[in-house]
């Protein structure tokens, strides 16, 4: 698994006070509508943990819907980054 | 047995609530505790008093501070500034250690972390160690995180919500911004936008002790905290990073155990 992947899911599943090992999780594995308990707190929770992890600053512009769409897309995100 | 006593003291930046934790025979050194920032300060309040009594106990002096316009201090947090904030730690220090017989450690929580740092890089002979614990290393970047819970409450409402950009703008204009239930001003969120600890030279030399959380499987450093020690390490400084396993005690509205944390703090070499 790319480290990019694996970084999101340890954030998104701490966002979403989810237990790994209950939910088998892909780079396809949908988010914004696929959680009950996903909202504006989660999505702040998530941009504050990569910013946190990476030591980067992430602007409002960068927030959009697609970037919540999947797990993929979020670790897509943090590749981007990265480089 | 070791006694614990509030006091209100007289300093440069108004009357600071200060709740002291004394140990039974003369100090070994003074630890300095300056609190995270609104909810995360009370959040973790009850750790911090827990951790006070422990240090004293080990027959450290340790004295908590409210800053100005925080807590129990003087003020309104719309008309603190980072620098009044840095006064009031160091006149605190001036207070209870004015010849500097005891060794000062300055423990700061969060952003109470990266002020303690800056306080040791304005005033390097008021410090003699740092002990931070899940330090803010960046002011702009936290403040925009602070911002953003006021963006997430205008969206929950269904309201137009403002950009950190925007709100920023309102600050600097001289508009008063309330964030989760905090007046903010823009004096003081300008100044912490100014503040890293990658710039902070004059920290060259000091020893650092970094207690962080891991949320990486197998405990590896955030790219942040990475960055940061390898800079800190170039200055000189002696750099103790302690990783740990806990909840975000900064986040959460209940309590949990933070014995690990406690301990491996206590059972550090501060003095």
């Amino acid at each position: 698994m790319p480290q990019s992947l694996s970084l999101a899911i340890e954030i998104i599943c701490a966002s979403l006070q989810l237990s790994r090992p209950e939910v088998d999780i892909t780079a396809n594995t949908p988010l914004m509508g696929a959680f009950p308990d996903f909202n504006s707190l989660t999505i702040m929770s998530i941009v504050n943990a990569i910013e946190e992890q990476l030591g980067c600053e992430i602007e409002d512009e960068e927030l959009t819907a697609e970037l919540f769409e999947s797990f993929g897309t979020v670790a897509a995100f943090i590749d981007s980054k990265l480089s | 047995m070791i006694s614990v006593s509030p006091k209100f003291m007289a300093t440069d930046a108004g009357q600071l609530f200060t709740l002291h934790f004394q140990p039974q025979h003369p100090p070994r050194a003074l630890i300095i505790h300056i609190p995270a920032y609104g909810e995360e300060m009370n959040r973790m309040r009850h750790i911090c008093l827990q951790q006070g009594e422990m240090f004293a106990r080990e027959g450290y002096y340790c004295i908590s501070i409210d800053l100005y316009g925080t807590g129990d201090s003087s003020g309104e947090l719309a008309d603190a500034t980072w620098a009044v904030w840095k006064a009031g730690v160091i006149s605190v220090i001036n207070s209870v250690n004015p010849q500097r017989n005891l060794k000062t450690i300055l423990w700061g929580t969060r952003l109470g972390g990266l002020l303690a740092a800056d306080v040791a890089n304005s005033e390097p002979d008021d410090c003699d160690a740092l002990l931070l614990w899940q330090p803010v290393t960046a002011g702009r970047a936290y403040m925009t995180q602070v911002l953003r819970q006021r963006v997430a409450k205008l969206v929950d409402r269904g309201e137009k919500p403002e950009t950190t950009k925007e709100i920023r703008e309102n600050l600097a204009a001289g508009q008063n911004v309330e964030v989760g239930g905090y007046v903010l001003g823009g004096k003081l969120v300008a100044e912490i936008d100014q503040v890293e600890l990658l710039n902070m030279p004059a920290l060259k030399g000091k020893a650092l002790h970094w207690v962080e959380r891991s949320i990486t499987a197998g405990g590896a450093a955030t790219l942040a905290r990475t960055r940061v020690d390898e800079y800190l390490r170039a200055s000189g400084n002696a750099v103790e990073i302690v990783e740990l396993d806990f909840p975000p005690l900064w986040e959460l509205p209940r309590r949990a155990d933070m014995s690990q944390l406690l301990a491996s703090t206590t059972a550090l070499p501060l003095a």
